[in-house]
């Protein structure tokens, strides 16, 4: 079967299974929608079922009107794909969230377009977290970036005010403590590195000193809930595209056909990728 | 008197706090992202639901819809000013705002129509929600529902997993030699044939593939149920889910979701600072499930 068809329920009838190649996958545009809304209405059966990572699924659609429904598809920008040994959709945290400390969208339309329609030796799945609380899952995926902020604390121009404290914007991991009689006070330990203090301190008294990404390879879910381990650590946007594109590449050399990346890595060990 | 028209009660849950992507000052309003979801539960969406979802977003918002990790429709970048009119037409077309917050999250369920299916969990994960969607409790709590053991909507890692599960009967005098298909289908290669045909009770994970895929009649399911995990996340720190049951049925489940929500309220402690613990450093204060359950 061709990529993005799958086997559904009813006989005959196939599941069509599209992700956004414009902008990107996580987002979809109003037209898109309405897009998928006509094709559900049209050949499936008026359903569409948003997937665990961010692809779009239209079931019971007639295997013979499959090649009209994904030209229809195509023409907005929505392609066929993310199903048996091609890439899942590249798994990216929202750009409009708060939280975040870097914005992966970009990224993650980069590596889309590297590796969404290509053949690897098994399924592979990559996830970007734009902050450390990595809503995207990106430490039980095959291949993790996750962004993180180091945060300068100048505590002597700290004015008291509260925002990096209270609710609604302030620390979720309770790093950082302020009172009307005590200047900031932070714990480095208890950081997890969002970076959004420094986003909302309006006396500069939290900056970030640095931003990067972490790149962690080797977790699953499914039949095998897995791990996985740190790979490289705060590295640019740049620099993790470099190193993705070597972690695949070595992957393409070292699996055995069928084989998952977190099985080779816990074969041969992390050091094999490099 | 007078005042009888329709009523909007702005919702808790699913207003986010949100930026706008190109900068844009906008002065007095505030700008956030609406979470919606269908009501009631589904975990697909019609037509004119996407349609409006789209309406909304053009109208409102900046044309562009976010997909969340857990089935939600993100619409980024509504002003506060204009929130209600936005959340009744959404709320017209049976989408409420909804999953944010400390409280139970959407419920996430794989989709029904999976020919690997071996239990289906779509009318389960609708009555958890009208029982405990959105309910506020300790911190963010997070519900998912799998047809199957291969676990597609991540029941490892989330405070309540629910997996579907086969028992299989297997009766090894019926297989047919030279053919190979339950071990083809068989993940995690617990099927074996030298010797007749035999599965390694350790490594099996109840999916029933090889059920599915044996013609002689020699391994068919016997009966279906779930496992549940609990205190499993993913985040900043991960942790699997440890079982509190093996074998459970629809009504079962309800009652063990019912227990452990119940349990997390009176066992969840402030951290060191004010947050409360997620359901998963609470199992590790108390030395695993088993105590949790009992404590």
């Amino acid at each position: 079967m061709r990529h993005g068809v799958l086997r559904g329920a009813g006989r005959g009838k196939v599941v069509l299974r599209v992700r956004s190649s414009q902008p990107y996958t996580a987002e979809l545009t109003a037209e898109q929608l309405r897009t998928l809304a006509e094709v559900a209405r049209k050949y499936g059966s008026r359903v569409v079922h948003t997937t665990p990572r961010q692809a779009i699924e239209v079931p019971d659609i007639p295997e013979e009107l499959v090649g009209e429904a994904v030209a229809e598809l195509e023409r907005a920008g929505l392609v066929a794909g993310a199903s048996g040994r091609l890439t899942r959709n590249v798994f990216a945290c929202s750009r409009w969230c708060l939280y975040n400390s870097i914005p992966v969208a970009e990224l993650a339309e980069e590596l889309n377009r590297r590796y969404g329609e290509v053949e690897m030796p098994a399924k592979l799945t990559i996830s970007l977290s734009g902050c450390s609380f990595s809503c995207s899952r990106s430490r039980t995926s095959d291949i993790g970036v996750i962004a993180r902020t180091v945060i300068r604390v100048e505590r002597e121009k700290c004015i008291k005010c509260g925002l990096c404290v209270n609710e609604p914007l302030g620390c979720q991991v309770d790093a950082l403590r302020v009172s009307k009689e005590e200047q900031v006070v932070w714990s480095r330990e208890r950081c997890a590195q969002c970076g959004f203090c420094s986003n909302v301190c309006p006396a500069s008294s939290i900056t970030a000193e640095k931003r990067g990404f972490d790149i962690y390879i080797g977790g699953g879910g499914g039949f095998y809930p897995t791990e996985a381990v740190l790979f490289r650590e705060f590295v640019s946007a740049d620099e993790v595209l470099e190193e993705v594109d070597r972690v695949v590449e070595r992957y393409r050399e070292l699996a055995e056909p069928g084989e998952r990346l977190f099985r080779v890595v816990e074969r041969l060990g992390v050091r094999a990728f490099g | 008197m007078g005042d009888e028209g329709f009523r909007f009660e702005l919702p808790k849950a699913g207003i986010i706090k949100g930026v706008r992507a190109q900068d844009i000052e906008v002065v007095g309003e505030k700008v956030v992202n609406v979470r919606v979801r269908a009501k009631p539960y589904s975990n697909t969406y019609t037509p004119e639901q996407l349609e409006r979802v789209a309406e909304v977003a053009e109208r409102y918002g900046s044309g562009k819809v976010h997909l969340s990790p857990r089935h939600n429709l993100e619409i980024p970048e509504v002003g506060s000013r204009k929130l209600t009119e936005a959340l009744q037409e959404l709320f017209a077309a049976g989408l409420q705002a909804g999953g944010s917050g400390t409280s139970v999250r959407n419920i996430f369920t794989c989709a029904d129509y999976c020919p690997m299916r071996v239990r289906s969990v779509r009318e389960l994960g609708a009555m958890l929600s009208e029982l405990f969607g959105d309910m506020p409790l300790p911190n963010k709590f997070t519900v998912s529902l799998a047809a199957c053991p291969a676990g597609c909507s991540r029941p490892w890692n989330v405070d309540i997993g629910i997996i579907g599960v086969a028992e299989l009967l297997v009766e090894p005098e019926r297989c047919e030699q030279g053919c190979d298909a339950c071990v083809e289908a068989c993940p995690v290669d617990a099927v074996t044939l030298k010797g007749g045909l035999r599965i390694e009770q350790e490594r099996c994970v109840r999916c029933a593939r090889c059920a599915r895929a044996c013609k002689s009649g020699a391994l068919r399911m016997a009966r279906t149920g779930f496992r549940v995990v609990i205190g499993g996340k993913e985040g900043r720190t991960v942790a699997f889910g440890q079982e509190i049951a093996e074998m459970a049925g629809d009504y079962e489940v309800i009652e063990l979701v019912d227990r452990v929500i119940r349990q997390y309220r009176k066992m969840a402690r402030r951290r060191d600072g004010k947050k409360y613990e997620r359901l998963a450093e609470v199992l590790q204060r108390m030395g695993g499930a088993e105590a949790f359950m009992k404590g």
